[in-house]
């Protein structure tokens, strides 16, 4: 329930931001992002807690981190897009941090892919629970190697300039009111999701915890 | 994205109605937890 | 028998094997052969303006190292169960060792492609190189990721459906750094130059692929 006072903070909405009615978009896209990269830490923790101590709901966890991780990841590209759409007329540009979401979305797929052609039920988790941690290993040439490759050829995203540093104290505080409030928004996902799927699994099996 | 007021409108809506839709599916799974 | 000693056994075996069927060469090869025909065709030696060529060479060449790869890598594995041998290979032989040996073979197939892959860019495309030795060593370390990854994952999907495509699907995501880096250390070799921080870079994702690798081998293939 801890995300119940969570996404009450979302009311930012009407709250200040003086750049531009757009740049608000900063206080959804930004959390988005931030919960998505969050999620697949979570998926990766718990993946390596299944292979440790075996219990199938640290796997239900995972994958519930990864579906869930997914939609944020889309939202972040969605909200991306539309910002970018606004500001400079495109909607898309090849911008290496966008680039290095929308492989984060394909990674995402990637591992449901995995679990649903891995018929065997118990090798299943182990499988994902694998290849989240490999992921995980190579994820940070990901997000290293992709800003210096096209460096080159784009400029960042405005991002970064409006970064902490110039936030003013409302804007601030709104945006890490955001931040809580989607962290919490994803939390109560996880455990909604990662519930209904330990009750589908215990459906077929006995009574496992 | 033109008045503010237009998007805070839209916001309050869409917030409201997810959480609505969320916390329906929280007492939905809960009960079946309950009913095991 | 150390574990070293038994991974080279395992690469020899499979490599005898391969040898002897040629079905992962012959589809590799092949695939190789068509992809860089067909662009020939299209672009031709003279069918691009010179200050694209670097960068669109560099960017097919490793596109048709991936893809050939694609096709024949992923065997490693489903042939053992195909044959039936996997059984017998995951009671005797650790996972670790089984990975090394298949990894060694994937790798030395890797280079063979290369080998034949990059001259053929040189008389078909009129592909010009400033620093040979460069490429060399890209093709060494970007080779060597990409079949530590590729090997890794074949594992993975050995025994499960829809492999192919399953296979590219949860390989892109991985490999696209070190190709992305592979390519444009490339251009850079094409240029002349000696492409110091990319090497540095795919030597860093070979050693942490490697680790990863060997610390989930038993996971990967088990039981």
């Amino acid at each position: 329930m801890a995300a119940v006072i969570g996404a009450a903070f979302l009311w930012p909405k009407p709250a200040s931001g003086f750049i531009g009615e757009s740049s608000r978009i900063v206080f959804f896209h930004v959390p988005c992002a931030w919960t998505s990269t969050l999620a697949f830490l979570v998926a990766a923790a718990y993946s390596a807690l299944y292979l440790w101590k075996g219990k199938p709901w640290y796997d239900d966890v995972a994958a519930a981190a990864v579906r869930i991780g997914l939609l944020f990841g889309i939202l972040t590209l969605v909200t991306g897009s539309l910002f970018a759409n606004v500001m400079w007329g495109s909607w898309w540009n090849w911008d290496p941090r966008e680039s290095s979401y929308l492989l984060l979305v394909f990674l995402y797929s990637a591992y449901l892919f995995l679990r649903a052609a891995v018929e065997d039920p118990d090798r299943r988790p182990r499988i994902a629970a694998a290849y989240a941690l490999f992921a995980v290993v190579l994820m940070p040439f990901l997000t290293f190697v992709a800003p210096r490759i096209t460096a080159s050829l784009h400029p960042q995203t405005v991002i970064n300039p409006q970064g902490k540093i110039l936030m003013d104290t409302p804007t601030r505080a709104v945006f890490f009111g955001a931040l809580a409030g989607f962290s919490g928004l994803f939390a109560w996902l996880l455990s909604i999701d990662a519930r209904s799927a330990r009750l589908r699994r215990t459906r077929e099996n006995g009574r496992p915890t | 994205m033109s008045s503010l007021g237009y998007l805070a409108t839209v916001n309050v809506v869409i917030w409201i109605g997810l959480f609505a839709y969320v916390w329906s599916l929280d007492r939905r799974v809960s009960e079946k937890e309950r009913s095991r | 028998m150390s574990g070293l000693s038994r991974a080279w056994a395992v690469c020899a075996k499979d490599a005898t094997q391969e040898l002897r069927r040629k079905v992962a060469m012959v589809a590799v090869f092949f695939f190789a052969a068509t992809a860089l025909t067909l662009v020939s065709f299209a672009i031709g030696p003279f069918g691009l303006p010179a200050a694209d060529r670097p960068a669109l060479e560099a960017a097919l060449l490793w596109i048709i190292l991936f893809f050939a790869a694609a096709t024949g890598l992923p065997r490693a594995f489903v042939a053992e169960e195909e044959a039936g041998t996997g059984l017998a290979l995951r009671k005797t032989v650790p996972a670790a060792v089984v990975l090394a040996g298949k990894t060694l073979f994937n790798f030395v197939l890797f280079l063979a492609m290369a080998a034949v892959t990059i001259p053929g860019f040189l008389i078909l495309l009129d592909w010009k190189v400033g620093s040979p030795l460069a490429v060399a060593a890209t093709m060494v370390a970007g080779g060597y990721g990409l079949a530590v990854v590729s090997t890794f994952l074949s594992a993975l999907v050995a025994r499960a459906g829809q492999r192919n495509v399953l296979f590219v699907l949860i390989a892109f995501p991985l490999i696209l750094p070190l190709l992305l880096t592979a390519i444009s250390a490339t251009i850079e070799a094409t240029a002349g130059g000696f492409p110091l921080t990319a090497l540095r870079v795919l030597v860093a994702y070979d050693g942490a692929a490697t680790c990863g690798a060997y610390m989930l081998a038993s996971v990967a293939w088990e039981d």
